[in-house]
């Protein structure tokens, strides 16, 4: 059941938050940030599990002795969830799926934002979401355990058709130190006035413990989902102005 | 002295702006169509690098460039000026919009996507005993994506960042 409040949840596309963006000036002052156009090919050499003592590097070994082999790229040497590259026996504790962690669910998260209810036209909103780290104890094929959700993404549904996927839940301008209406990882500026229904969906990646002190990831991302955010996006206009509508009754706003 | 209070009295009455009314949203006319949309993008843009241009030559001169920016793209420039103030360091020479095109057009609220080449290679950054010490890594040419935004009837940039294919 959960796996379909999943599917559901995840149906808008998923926007990528950018950085903090690149104009003219900043491109000229060298301050874009921008990836290399050399790529970095990944060759498919395999890591073995070596039996004797672990080497104290990673550099990768050439028989031939001849010292210039090319630069291989190695992957990072996988030793297993308990960090133990060398033959070791292992108590069989159940693989875990996402179904057999059904029953536990991880807590609606919370949705606010800032100001609070009201965004500003062409200007940031910023939103916050709480889902704090949860640890829920029960029962899984008869073993004690304890469930632990953590969120790993932050889904943002700005209710204007953009999303926003950030791995944070957000920051107040206060926390921050920022100004109001200064962009945050979480904000959003709208484009057209109105009020708009925002949502969260939040990703937890989901662990077990069993009793020995060592959490077992279960693969996949439990998906919660929280609404009953609004925001109304207004325009504000400033115009400076010489005389009062009293003295000047066509000026402007009057 | 009176004559011409009781002008703005009576002017104020017909006028019956102590209850000024609400403003009422109308639709935008925006642009007749895609085409003119882009063109006025790609003006607005021209006009605001030419602002810019024009800044780094001149610190009084006009228009500012930062009247063609709104938002996020108006908040990343001034944090570069500030940024290059604190550095005591200045940008010469001239940034060259060598290519721009549209490639969206958001009819209903006037917004304007495009992307542009920009070729900064002429221009230098400067610290202040006149030394280059313009990043070494900063590239000559480079793809920007734009978002412009409809403000009092004309556009604006709102946002500017590295396009996807950053490559010209």
């Amino acid at each position: 059941m959960l796996i379909a409040a999943v599917a559901l949840a995840l149906a808008p596309t998923i926007g990528v938050i950018t950085g903090q963006g690149c104009t003219v000036s900043q491109l000229q002052a060298g301050l874009c940030t921008y990836s290399t156009q050399e790529q970095v090919t990944i060759s498919g050499s395999e890591t073995l599990q070596g039996s004797g003592p672990q080497a104290s590097d990673d550099l990768p070994r050439s028989k031939s002795g001849n010292g210039r082999s090319p630069a291989e790229p190695t992957a990072p040497r996988d030793c297993g969830p308990l960090n133990r590259c060398e033959t070791y026996t292992v108590a069989t504790v159940p693989d875990l799926t996402l179904a057999d962690i059904a029953s536990f669910r991880p807590t609606t998260p919370t949705l606010t934002g800032e100001p609070a209810g009201f965004g500003i036209l062409g200007m940031p909103t910023n939103l916050l979401a709480t889902a704090a780290e949860q640890h829920i104890p029960g029962t899984i094929l008869d073993w004690d355990v304890t469930v632990r959700f953590v969120s790993t993404a932050y889904i943002f549904d700005h209710g204007d058709g953009t999303t926003t996927r950030t791995t944070t839940g957000g920051t107040s301008w206060t926390t921050l130190g920022q100004a109001q209406f200064t962009p945050t990882a979480t904000s959003h500026t709208y484009r057209q006035r109105g009020t708009y229904r925002v949502s969260v969906t939040v990703e937890y990646q989901a662990s077990v413990d069993f009793g020995n002190g060592h959490w077992r990831p279960v693969p996949g991302v439990i998906t919660a989902h929280a609404t009953g955010y609004q925001v109304r996006v207004v325009e504000v206009r400033t115009a400076l102005v010489d005389r009062t509508c009293t003295q000047d009754p066509t000026g402007p706003g009057c | 002295m009176i004559a011409a209070a009781l002008c703005a009295l009576l002017a104020l009455t017909i006028a019956g702006c102590t209850t000024p009314a609400p403003p009422v949203p109308t639709p935008t006319p925006a642009f007749a169509t895609e085409e003119e949309a882009f063109a006025a993008a790609e003006a607005t843009y021209r006009a605001y690098v030419d602002a810019l241009n024009a800044r780094h030559a001149d610190p009084a001169a006009s228009p500012a460039p930062t009247e063609f920016l709104v938002g996020k793209a108006l908040e990343s420039e001034l944090d570069t000026q500030r940024t290059l103030a604190e550095q005591n360091r200045s940008v010469v020479g001239s940034a060259i919009v060598t290519d721009f095109a549209g490639t969206e057009y958001g009819e209903e609220i006037g917004a304007v996507t495009a992307v542009a080449c920009l070729d900064v290679s002429e221009s230098r950054v400067l610290a202040a005993d006149g030394a280059d010490v313009t990043p070494a890594e900063r590239p000559g040419t480079l793809k920007l994506e734009i978002d412009f935004v409809l403000v009092d009837e004309g556009l604006a940039v709102s946002h500017s960042d590295v396009a996807e294919d950053q490559a010209c």
